[in-house]
This record gives C-alpha cells, sequence and structure tokens, in this order.
C-alpha cells in the first residue's frame, strides 16, 4: 500500500540536479529580524509539528530571548539561495477524502505533509519576497485570488457574480465554464516553474531557493501498518507548506495569461 | 445446532454445555485448570444464538436477556439472529421494522458492557440468489473480560459455498504497549535556558561553501538548538497508572460513540441521532461504571495508614 501511495501521489521524475558550489548572489537583499518576527507571528501556535517535534509556540519564545538565533542560521540560507537537505524530510498523513463511494484506489486518499516548523519560517520569508516580486512583476493574473493575503474566495465569487450582471444588463448571452486541475500541488514540474519564474525575472536567489526546496524532498508515509521508511521525492509542491499555495498560482498563472482577448474568465 | 472442537484442544480443555431448555442457543463453558490468556480466569463462556423458521420466517426467539448478561467471567456472544442496526451496519437503509427488533438487543448488550467486534458495515452473508443486498447479519460481541483478549474479527476468507462467509475470531493474552513518551512544550523550563540561548552564538557559514560544507554547517547549528529546549523540557511519562479505571472495553465503546456521532451529524436522520444517543449514553455510563468500580476495589484495599490519601482524593 506504501507502493501504490508513493508512486500515485509522487510518480517517479528526473531527480533534481543542484549546483556543486554555492556563491552568496550579491543582490539578495539582507535578511532582517522584522522579517523573522513577522514570519513567526503567522506561525500558528497550534500546528501540528514536524519530524522535530518543535512546535512553533516555543521558537517564537526563543526568537523572543534571543533574536539573533535565527537570524544567523537563517541569513546564509537566503543569501545562497539554499533550502537545506536537513529540512526537507516530512512526514506524509494519509487522509481518506470524505464521501468516496470506495476506498479501493489510492485517489480517494489525500496526503497531508507535517514539516519541520524551522523550515516552515524560512518558506514564510521566501514567500513574502516571492509575492513581493511577482506582484510588482504582474506575475499574478488579476483573477487570481486563492491563497494571497487580502483575497479570497469571496473575492472570486463577487467577481465573477458582478462580470455575470455587467453582461446580462445589455441583454447579452452569459456562460460560465468552471475548471478543476486534478491533483495541482502533486503535479508541480520543478523545471517548468522554474523556467516560469525565470521568465517572468524573478531574483535567482529565490529561484535557485524554491527549486532547492522541491527537489530531492523525502516523504514517510504515516498510516496504520505503514513501514515507515522515507522515500525520495522530485515532483511536487508538498500540501502544508506556507510557500505552496503561492508557487502553485505561479506555476498555473499562464492558463489565465493565455486567455484569449475579448473572452473573460473569472 | 452442533459445535466441533478439534481434539487437542479438548485434551487440554474442558467443555461443558451451561443452558437447558432454551432453543435456538448452544452455552459452551470451556475451563482450564491453567489460567487463561495470561489472566487470573480459569473459564470463559460462549453463546451461540440462532434463528426459528416460523411460517417462512427466521425470527430469533431468544430474548436479549437470555443472551446479553453481565458476568464476572470472558463471556463472547455469536450468531446469526437477523437483527439490522446502524451500528453494525452504518450504511444501511434500515426500516422502522429492523430498528424495532435490534434496538433491544443492542442496548441490553450495551447495559451488560458488551462491545459489539465486528468491524463496521464488513458484510458477513452475500445472498446467492442476488435479489437481496449484502448484509452484516453475523454479529460478535465480548465482554470486558475478554475484549482485552480480542485481536481481531477477520470476515476475509475464502466462501465456503454457503451465503454466509467464515469468520474468524483471534484471541490471545493482551499486550500493553506503553504510549510513547513526548515532550511537553506548555511545561518548558525557560529560566535556566533562557541564559544559554542568550549566550548561544552560531559559527560563521563558509562563504562560497560546497553543499556538503553548508549541510555540515547547517547539522551543527540547527542540531543544537533543538536539543538544548528538549533538555530542559519535562517529557510526559505515560503509564498503565495514569487511567488505571481506563479499560479495551472503553477504547471499543468511543470508538463506537464517535463513529455514530459522525453518523448522525453527517446525515441527520432521526435513527442515526437515535443510535448516537445510545452510543453516547453507553459509553459516558461506562466511564462512570468503570471509575467507581475502581474507586470502590481501591478503597476496599485501603489501610488505617492510607485513609488521608483516600480523602485527599475523594
Amino acid at each position: 500500500m506504501n507502493k501504490v501511495l508513493l508512486d500515485h501521489f509522487f510518480p517517479p521524475k528526473e531527480a533534481f540536479s543542484p549546483p556543486p558550489r554555492l556563491r552568496p548572489y550579491k543582490k539578495a537583499p539582507p535578511l532582517t529580524g522584522e522579517e523573522i518576527s513577522t514570519a513567526l507571528s503567522q506561525c500558528s501556535p497550534i500546528s501540528a509539528p514536524g519530524p522535530d517535534g518543535v512546535p512553533n509556540s516555543t521558537w517564537k519564545q526563543v526568537n523572543k530571548i534571543n533574536p539573533f538565533l535565527l537570524l544567523q542560521i537563517f541569513s546564509p540560507l537566503v543569501s545562497l539561495g539554499y533550502h537545506p537537505a536537513a529540512l526537507k524530510g516530512s512526514n506524509g498523513i494519509v487522509l481518506d477524502k470524505p464521501g468516496k463511494p470506495s476506498y479501493e484506489s489510492p485517489a480517494s486518499f489525500r496526503i497531508m505533509f507535517l514539516i519541520h516548523a524551522f523550515s516552515k519560517i524560512l518558506d514564510r520569508i521566501i514567500a513574502s519576497r516571492l509575492l513581493l516580486v511577482a506582484r510588482s512583476k504582474g506575475l499574478l493574473h488579476l483573477n487570481q485570488c486563492g491563497s494571497l493575503p487580502g483575497l479570497s474566495t469571496y473575492d472570486a465569487v463577487l467577481t465573477l457574480c458582478n462580470d455575470e450582471k455587467t453582461m446580462q444588463r445589455p441583454r447579452l448571452k452569459v456562460s460560465s465554464l468552471f475548471l478543476d486541475i486534478k491533483a495541482g500541488f502533486d503535479n508541480v514540474d520543478n523545471s517548468t516553474l522554474a523556467r516560469i519564474l525565470r521568465e517572468g525575472g524573478i531574483p535567482p536567489y529565490l529561484i535557485s531557493g524554491v527549486s532547492l526546496f522541491l527537489g530531492e524532498r523525502s516523504c514517510t508515509l504515516v498510516f496504520q501498518g505503514a513501514p515507515g521508511t522515507p522515500a525520495r521525492v522530485n515532483v511536487g509542491a508538498p500540501q502544508g507548506s506556507p510557500i505552496s499555495p503561492l508557487l502553485f498560482l505561479l506555476y498555473v498563472a499562464p492558463l489565465h495569461f493565455g486567455i484569449p482577448q475579448g473572452l473573460m474568465i473569472s | 445446532m452442533a459445535a466441533y472442537g478439534h481434539i487437542s484442544f479438548l485434551s487440554s480443555y474442558s467443555v461443558l454445555p451451561s443452558f437447558k431448555g432454551v432453543d435456538d442457543v448452544l452455552s459452551l463453558d470451556i475451563s482450564s485448570q491453567e489460567p487463561l490468556f495470561a489472566t487470573n480466569f480459569h473459564s470463559f463462556r460462549i453463546i451461540t444464538a440462532y434463528l426459528t423458521n416460523t411460517r417462512d420466517h427466521w425470527v430469533c426467539l431468544v430474548s436479549p436477556e437470555t443472551l446479553f448478561a453481565a458476568l464476572e467471567v470472558p463471556l463472547l456472544v455469536v450468531g446469526d439472529i437477523n437483527i439490522h442496526n446502524a451500528l453494525s451496519d452504518p450504511i444501511r437503509s434500515l426500516s422502522p421494522g429492523e430498528i424495532v427488533s435490534s434496538t433491544p438487543y443492542f442496548e441490553k448488550a450495551a447495559q451488560a458492557g458488551l462491545a459489539l467486534l465486528n468491524p463496521h458495515g464488513e458484510y458477513t452473508r452475500f445472498p446467492l440468489t442476488g435479489k437481496a443486498r449484502p448484509s452484516v447479519l453475523d454479529l460478535s460481541f465480548a465482554n470486558p473480560h475478554l475484549l482485552p483478549m480480542v485481536q481481531g474479527l477477520e470476515v476475509s476468507h475464502p466462501s465456503t459455498g454457503f451465503d454466509h462467509v467464515p469468520i474468524r475470531i483471534n484471541l490471545a493474552p493482551p499486550t500493553l504497549i506503553p504510549s510513547p513518551r513526548h515532550p511537553r512544550w506548555a511545561d518548558t523550563d525557560w529560566e535556566p535556558l533562557a541564559p544559554i540561548l542568550k549566550e548561544f552564538k552560531v559559527p560563521p557559514a563558509p562563504s562560497c561553501p560546497s553543499l556538503a560544507d553548508l549541510d555540515s554547517w547547517l547539522a551543527g547549528s540547527l542540531d543544537r538548538p533543538p536539543a538544548l529546549l528538549k533538555e530542559h523540557t519535562r517529557v510526559s511519562r505515560p503509564s498503565h497508572h495514569s487511567k488505571p479505571w481506563w479499560s479495551p472495553h472503553l477504547t471499543t465503546l468511543r470508538r463506537e460513540f464517535h463513529t455514530a456521532a459522525r453518523m448522525a451529524r453527517k446525515h441527520g436522520t432521526p435513527t442515526l441521532r437515535d443510535v448516537a444517543n445510545i452510543s453516547k449514553a453507553g459509553y459516558f455510563k461506562a466511564i462512570k461504571t468503570a471509575k467507581t468500580k475502581h474507586w470502590s476495589s481501591f478503597l476496599l484495599g485501603a489501610t488505617p495508614q492510607s485513609l488521608w490519601t483516600a480523602k485527599r482524593f475523594a
């Protein structure tokens, strides 16, 4: 069962090959204590801890006592565009999707990753920097509302209703087409995402950090009777990481931009 | 009705019928000179019940009181008594007649402290004609004395050609595995830890490192803070003494209660709500009974020296 689930959720892909030697990116802005404090303030104190078992609330207290400790560890990682292998391990909790007629197929399950709290702090820092740059470069389409600060599904529904009513007023015929991307997060391809980010003008240190974050991950599936051995994962953005929703939005943004002019999809 | 025992089993254990004058019921007392299942019990009882064919209808004439008695020895009740209930078959659409006929049996079983062993919704009868639907008909119940010994109930064996599938109930001495220890992060001792964290210096990172250099630098920098935190955090010590009144029976009742409550929340039918209420009442009553029983046994064993301990707990 462990192998069936792993093959379904993480189909074998070509392994990501990191550079042999890392050099500091001179254009990477230095990390500040405020960025770490902001990232920690966004971490839920009751969020389930990752494999190291240390919860977010404890790291918040550590940062209050010694604000330089996390800064000294994270600063080289940000300037080198590196995501350490030690933080890429995760426990994958297998949850059944409710309302399925049969649970004999791996498609009836979803996997929730429990990631190191330390990794989540770093992910939030990278995510906030990436979001800032992506918005300034116009890499996110106006219709993308999910997982972005200040926007929600409510805004998407309001926009859709507004657009429909606007077109219905002059007695135009309006149709809505809803699309669902199957297993979206699980199929984010590392090299394609890196190309999208490169073409969008994202700074190289962020592209390097994202590529190293997604490549060569390991996951230990947790369910009754699981062997408990970590497996290599080279595909997908881990659900449970704060940066994954943003990476998925950037990954699918070309679909929004690719819609021909004159055809509006909300 | 007949019972078969292997010759080697019968040479080690004595098997005696314990019921007389009740139709459709076979009750056997199995005894041994040696304690059974690594417990203090020297005997246990198996009751199996079946149906009577009256006017082309199979009905159970055995009363719930006959089947489900509160015994002080391990008790296993098995059989097909043609009852359907949401506790055994949660996805079946039950008719009012099925509810009326099954409820007294499940209520009496709960009152006597017997728990259903069948995995929820696993069919035990597959009609050969194809007109009727599969169902969970062959039910098994265990009382609190037997429940710790029940390792599982399997219905996945090959068919014998009959419309009921073979069922195997595995009994073995209970294995008590204590829960793993885990840090109690709310109780971290920050007073001695704070000066150590304030003095903690991260060694400077290599300037143009290879991946191996960077990972070894990180290993030193990343591993030490969590290790320090764990050193100054108390570890929970789960033991069998933390809730001595808890039993595997209560675990089963809790699982049944949560399953029934979840079904009631999901579908919201009056029948499922009633089942959830019965499960809830049975679960909390069992907790209360277990606590009372433990307290009584503690008081019975109390000495004049432990009077103040008893007063402190009271």
